[in-house]
């Protein structure tokens, strides 16, 4: 018996769910074996990028706010 | 026996024609957002026999994507059929067949019934419809992956509107009007990636 998606031609399984850990940049550069310096060559288009996200200022004084706070709690 | 493949490493089997390249950026954008690695075979350095080096790299790779959408008569007055992608794709099929555990493979098309028409032997295979657009590519790719804290499909639209249109200057940094040179891929995936990692972080702290 034939299956009515395939009939349709379009037939979608559950996604596969990505468990391997979150690479960080750095993992990532290793991995291509991209070289440091090409990271500062791209900063200009990743700053213009910041500019675009809406409260990004806002986000890294928060983030910055975060810090000084993760910082004081494990400084006492 | 090779070693096992990378977890997070996806094997992209697309044509590397200038129609394509809106679409190439979209894989790269939506898969550096799921933080996978996306490998196409133009980045695998010369020396040894092509077809050596691609089966080696779907080997180091734990899954594979295969657009199907290009395979096409072309217009050159040859005008001869394109079949690097389903003999990559033939290849694949093989290897996952040895090896059911270290790798699966994903059929891509543009249109429903393609795919019915040009290869009827993957009938019964699932298959993702990306409608020729970036757009569609990213909704599929959400389909085919998942995981968690991933920026939604609209967010990786605009990071990819973002990235295509720096593409530009990105080809001019790398000295190539090629967007499937290593390099040029390379950096679209680092670009990609700590976007992706900046919608991340704004989301994170802000909420």
């Amino acid at each position: 018996m034939r299956n009515s998606q395939y009939d349709m031609g379009y037939k979608v399984h559950k996604p596969i769910h990505i468990t391997a850990p979150r690479p960080t940049l750095e993992q990532m550069e290793k991995h291509y074996r991209i070289p440091r310096s090409r990271r500062k060559e791209l900063q200009l288009i990743v700053d213009q990028f910041k500019a675009t996200l809406p409260n990004w200022g806002e986000a890294r004084g928060n983030a910055t706010e975060l810090e000084k706070r993760r910082k004081r709690a494990s400084a006492a | 026996m090779p070693p096992p493949p990378d977890p997070k490493s996806v094997f992209l089997n697309i044509p590397y024609d200038k129609e394509f390249t809106n679409l190439c950026v979209a894989y790269v954008v939506g898969l550096c957002h799921l933080d996978l690695f996306p490998h196409i075979a133009a980045e695998i350095p010369g020396g040894e026999r092509r077809l050596n080096r691609i089966f080696r790299l779907i080997q180091s790779c734990r899954y594979s994507i295969h657009d199907l959408s290009r395979v096409e008569i072309s217009v050159s007055p040859s005008a001869t059929p394109r079949f690097n992608m389903p003999l990559e794709l033939g290849m694949t099929i093989t290897w996952a067949n040895l090896k059911p555990s270290r790798h699966t493979w994903f059929v891509w098309e543009s249109a429903p019934y393609r795919l019915q028409r040009s290869v009827s032997d993957l009938n019964g295979t699932d298959r993702y419809i990306h409608n020729g657009s970036p757009e569609g590519v990213l909704r599929e790719l959400c389909n085919s992956f998942q995981r968690d804290n991933t920026p939604t499909v609209p967010q990786m639209l605009e990071n990819y509107r973002y990235i295509h249109r720096h593409l530009n200057a990105i080809l001019r940094k790398n000295g190539s009007s090629n967007p499937y040179h290593r390099s040029v891929f390379t950096d679209l995936c680092l670009i990609s990636k700590t976007l992706a990692d900046l919608i991340r972080l704004n989301r994170s702290v802000v909420q």
